[in-house]
C-alpha cells in the first residue's frame, strides 16, 4: 500500500520535473530565436530605412533629367498631349471629325 | 529506526514481559516516544515540501494562471529599428530628411595606455584631425571623449583595425537630406545632436523627435518634388540669365493653401554643416520682406470693385502726375489720357491705381489688406517669416503708394496667398506646408465675392494677353498674371538701378489651380531684353516656363483658345489697346 503510492508520487514527480525543465528549455529556445528574428528584423529595417534614402537620392530630379536626356528619346510633355476619356467621340468619328482631328494634329 | 530494534531484544531477553511496550520501563518508553514524534514531526515536514513542490509543479504544468496571456502579451513580441528623428517625406512620399545609421569613435581616456601612439594612429587613420589636439584629448582625465562623429564605414573599419584600447564606437543616427539643396529653405536642418535648428525640421521639432515604433510614421509635407525641381530650375535660369542678387519662386494650390513648391536662391547644402548659416541660408519666399509694386494693383483693384467705389468701366485721369505734398507720383510709361480699371491694370498705371486706393480710403484698404493677411506675418508653419513693415501713421500718401506696391513691404508668400485668394472665388486660407488629406478642408474666410474675383480674373489674363506680362504666354493654358517691379530702397532713397522684379500668376484662368510666382532680386537688363529687368521681362519668362513644364505633370489639359465657352468670362473690354507699345 504503501511502496505504490510513493513509486506513483515520486515517478509523478520525476515526470513533472521533466516536463517543466522541457518546457523551460523549449521556452529558452523560442526566447532566443525570437531575440535573433528581432535582430534580423532591425536589421532588414534599417538597409529597407537606407535603401529608401538611397532611392531618394538617386531619383534626384536633375540626375533623372541628365539621364533621360542621355539615354531616352523623350521630350517633356506638353499641354496639348493631355486630354480626358470625356473629350474622346462617343460612336465612330465621323468623316467631318477626323478631318477636325486631321487639322489639329497638323496644327503646329 | 532504532524503535524496532529495542522492541526485539525485549522480547527474546524477558519472554515473560509480552509485546506490550507500555509496560517498559519509563526513561525507555519516554526516549521511543520522543524519537516517534520526531519521525512524525521530520516526515510532515518533508511531506509538507514535497507537497509544495508538487503543488508548485502542478501550478506550473497544469493550472494556468490568467496572469500568463496578459503577461506575455504585454512584453512586445516584436522590436523594430529606431531612429532619433522623424522622416519627412513629399506629398508623394519621396524622402526629404531621413536619418541614416553611422558610427562615432570615442574613446575612455583613462583606459588608453599610451596617448601618443594612439594620437599618432588614429592620426594616421583621421587625416583631417590635429594629431597634438588628439593626444591632447587622450592624455586628459576624463573618462569620456568625442574622437570624431559620424564615421564612414571605410574610417569605422580602419579604426577598429588598429585596435587601440580605450578606442570604441557609438552607434548614431546622423540626419541626411538625400535632396541636397533641393528644399534646404523649407526643411532646414538638424545639427549632429539631431536638433533641428531651422525650417521644418526647427517648427516641428518636438514632432520629429518623437519616435514611434513601426518606423513608417513619416511627417507628410504639401511640397512636391517635381514642381519644386522645375520652381529652382527656372529661377537659376532666370538669376543666371540676369546676374540677380537671388531669386525667391512659389507654386500655390488655390483650392486648399497648399505649397506645393517654395525656393529661394542662393541656397545651400543642408548636409554641410559648414555650408550653413549666413546669406545663403535667408529665406527670401519667407523671411524677405519686400515692396512689390504693381502686383499689388490687383489687390488695390479687388478691392475697389468689391468694395463697389468704382465699376470696371469706371476711368480714372491718369493724364498728368498725381502731386500730393512733396511727392509726385508719375507712371513708368504714360499714357497721359483717362484709363478704365481694365486699362489701369494693363498699362500698369500707378496714378491710376493710387486714384482708386484714395477712393476707396485708408480704414477700407486697411482693412482689407489686412484680411488678405498682409500687415502681419505670414501664418506659415516656419521659424523664418517676416514681419511686414507697415507704415505708421498710415497717411493719405501711404494710402496711395501702398496702392500701387510701394510703402507696404511684405513676404513674397504672403503675396501669393493673397493673389490665391482673390483668384480662387475670394477665400483666403493660409498658406500650409502641411499636406491636407482630402476632406480636410480649411474653410477659410471669404474677402471678396465671386464676381469680384472672376473680374480679377479676367484682370489678370488681359495683362497677359495685352499687357505686360504677355511673356508669360504659355501655348495651351490660360495663364493670367501681374508684373511688378519696385525699385530697391536704399540710402537716401530709392535706388534707380537696384530693383525687385516680380510676376505673379494664376492657371488656368478659367478655373485656376495654382498660383506661380517668382521674384527676382537686382537683376540686370541683357541686350536680348532691351536692357529692361522689369517684371515683364525678367519674372514673366519665367512663370511661364514653369507653368509649361508643371501643367502637363499636373495633369492639367491644354484649353482651346477658341473654345469660347472657356474664355468668354475672361473678356473684358477695353477701348484703345493697339497703340504705342506697353511697358514690359
Amino acid at each position: 500500500m504503501r511502496a505504490p503510492s510513493t513509486v506513483l508520487w515520486v515517478s509523478l514527480i520525476g515526470a513533472m520535473s521533466f516536463g517543466l525543465f522541457q518546457l523551460k528549455y523549449a521556452v529558452q529556445d523560442r526566447e532566443d530565436e525570437l531575440a535573433r528574428l528581432n535582430r534580423d528584423l532591425i536589421a532588414s529595417e534599417e538597409s529597407i530605412h537606407v535603401l529608401h534614402a538611397e532611392w531618394s537620392y538617386l531619383n534626384r530630379p536633375e540626375r533623372l533629367a541628365a539621364l533621360a536626356e542621355k539615354h531616352l528619346d523623350l521630350r517633356s510633355m506638353e499641354a496639348r498631349q493631355i486630354g480626358s476619356v470625356a473629350i474622346l467621340p462617343q460612336s465612330p468619328p465621323s468623316q467631318a471629325m477626323l478631318a477636325g482631328l486631321d487639322r489639329q494634329v497638323t496644327a503646329p | 529506526m532504532t524503535g524496532p530494534r529495542i522492541f526485539a531484544d525485549h522480547k527474546t531477553h524477558t519472554g515473560v514481559m509480552n509485546d506490550d511496550p507500555v509496560s517498559l520501563d519509563g526513561t525507555v518508553s519516554r526516549a521511543l516516544k520522543t524519537g516517534r514524534h520526531r519521525l512524525t514531526f521530520t516526515a510532515v515536514l518533508f511531506v509538507l515540501a514535497c507537497a509544495v513542490i508538487v503543488g508548485r509543479l502542478i501550478d506550473l504544468m497544469v493550472v494556468s494562471g490568467s496572469f500568463e496571456p496578459r503577461y506575455a502579451d504585454a512584453t512586445p513580441v516584436s522590436r523594430h529599428s529606431q531612429f532619433d528623428r522623424r522622416d519627412i517625406i513629399d506629398r508623394n512620399g519621396v524622402v526629404l530628411a531621413t536619418n541614416l545609421p553611422t558610427a562615432s569613435v570615442y574613446a575612455d581616456p583613462r583606459k588608453v595606455l599610451d596617448a601618443a601612439e594612439a594620437a599618432a594612429k588614429l592620426a594616421a587613420v583621421l587625416p583631417q584631425l590635429g594629431r597634438s589636439e588628439l593626444e591632447a584629448k587622450l592624455a586628459s582625465q576624463r573618462h569620456f571623449v568625442w574622437i570624431k562623429r559620424n564615421l564612414t564605414p571605410r574610417q569605422q573599419a580602419a579604426i577598429n583595425r588598429l585596435g587601440i584600447p580605450g578606442v570604441a564606437f557609438q552607434r548614431e543616427d546622423r540626419r541626411v537630406y538625400p535632396l541636397g539643396r533641393m528644399f534646404a529653405h523649407v526643411l532646414g536642418f538638424a545639427d549632429i545632436d539631431n536638433q533641428g535648428i531651422a525650417g521644418i525640421e526647427a517648427s516641428f521639432d518636438e514632432s520629429l523627435r518623437v519616435v514611434r515604433d513601426g518606423g513608417e510614421d513619416a511627417l507628410r509635407l504639401s511640397l512636391d518634388t517635381r514642381f519644386q525641381h522645375v520652381l529652382r530650375e527656372e529661377l537659376a535660369r532666370g538669376i543666371d540669365t540676369f546676374s540677380a542678387l537671388g531669386a525667391a519662386g512659389l507654386i500655390l494650390d488655390v483650392a486648399s493653401g497648399e505649397v506645393l513648391a517654395m525656393a529661394s536662391l542662393p541656397d545651400f547644402d543642408p548636409n554641410n554643416p559648414k555650408g550653413r548659416g549666413g546669406e545663403a541660408s535667408f529665406n527670401r519666399a519667407t523671411l524677405g520682406a519686400y515692396e512689390m509694386g504693381s502686383t499689388f494693383k490687383l489687390l488695390t483693384a479687388a478691392m475697389a470693385l468689391d468694395y463697389g467705389v468704382a465699376t470696371m468701366t469706371d476711368a480714372y485721369d491718369a493724364s498728368e502726375p498725381l502731386r500730393v505734398a512733396r511727392f509726385v507720383i508719375r507712371d513708368y510709361k504714360p499714357k497721359n489720357r483717362w484709363l478704365t480699371i481694365p486699362e489701369i491694370i494693363v498699362y500698369s498705371s500707378n496714378i491710376g491705381a493710387a486714384k482708386l486706393a484714395l477712393d476707396v480710403g485708408a480704414a477700407g484698404q486697411r482693412d482689407f489688406l489686412s484680411r488678405l493677411g498682409l500687415l502681419n506675418a505670414a501664418d506659415i508653419e516656419l521659424p523664418e517669416v517676416a514681419m511686414s513693415l507697415v507704415p505708421s501713421p498710415w497717411r493719405e500718401i501711404n494710402t496711395m503708394t501702398i496702392g500701387f506696391g510701394h510703402g507696404l513691404a511684405v513676404s513674397p508668400l504672403q503675396l501669393a496667398s493673397a493673389i490665391a485668394a482673390v483668384v480662387n472665388g475670394g477665400v483666403f486660407r493660409n498658406p500650409t506646408l502641411l499636406a491636407r488629406d482630402a476632406g480636410d478642408d480649411d474653410l477659410g474666410r471669404r474677402v471678396i465675392s465671386p464676381v469680384t474675383s472672376a473680374q480679377i480674373r479676367a484682370l489678370m489674363r488681359l495683362v497677359v494677353v495685352e499687357g505686360t506680362g504677355r511673356k508669360a504666354v504659355v501655348p495651351g493654358y490660360l495663364v493670367g498674371g501681374k508684373t511688378g517691379t519696385a525699385e530697391k530702397p536704399g540710402a537716401g532713397g530709392y535706388q534707380r538701378k537696384a530693383l525687385i522684379s516680380s510676376f505673379v500668376a494664376a492657371f488656368p484662368m478659367d478655373a485656376p489651380r495654382y498660383v506661380v510666382m517668382t521674384m527676382f532680386d537686382e537683376p540686370h537688363g541683357i541686350a536680348e531684353t532691351f536692357h529692361y529687368a522689369t517684371g515683364g521681362w525678367v519674372a514673366a519668362p519665367a512663370v511661364g516656363r514653369i507653368i509649361a513644364r508643371i501643367g502637363p505633370m499636373a495633369g492639367i489639359p491644354a484649353s482651346d483658345r477658341d473654345d469660347i465657352e472657356a474664355t468668354h468670362d475672361l473678356l473684358v473690354q477695353i477701348n484703345e489697346r493697339k497703340d504705342e507699345g506697353v511697358a514690359f
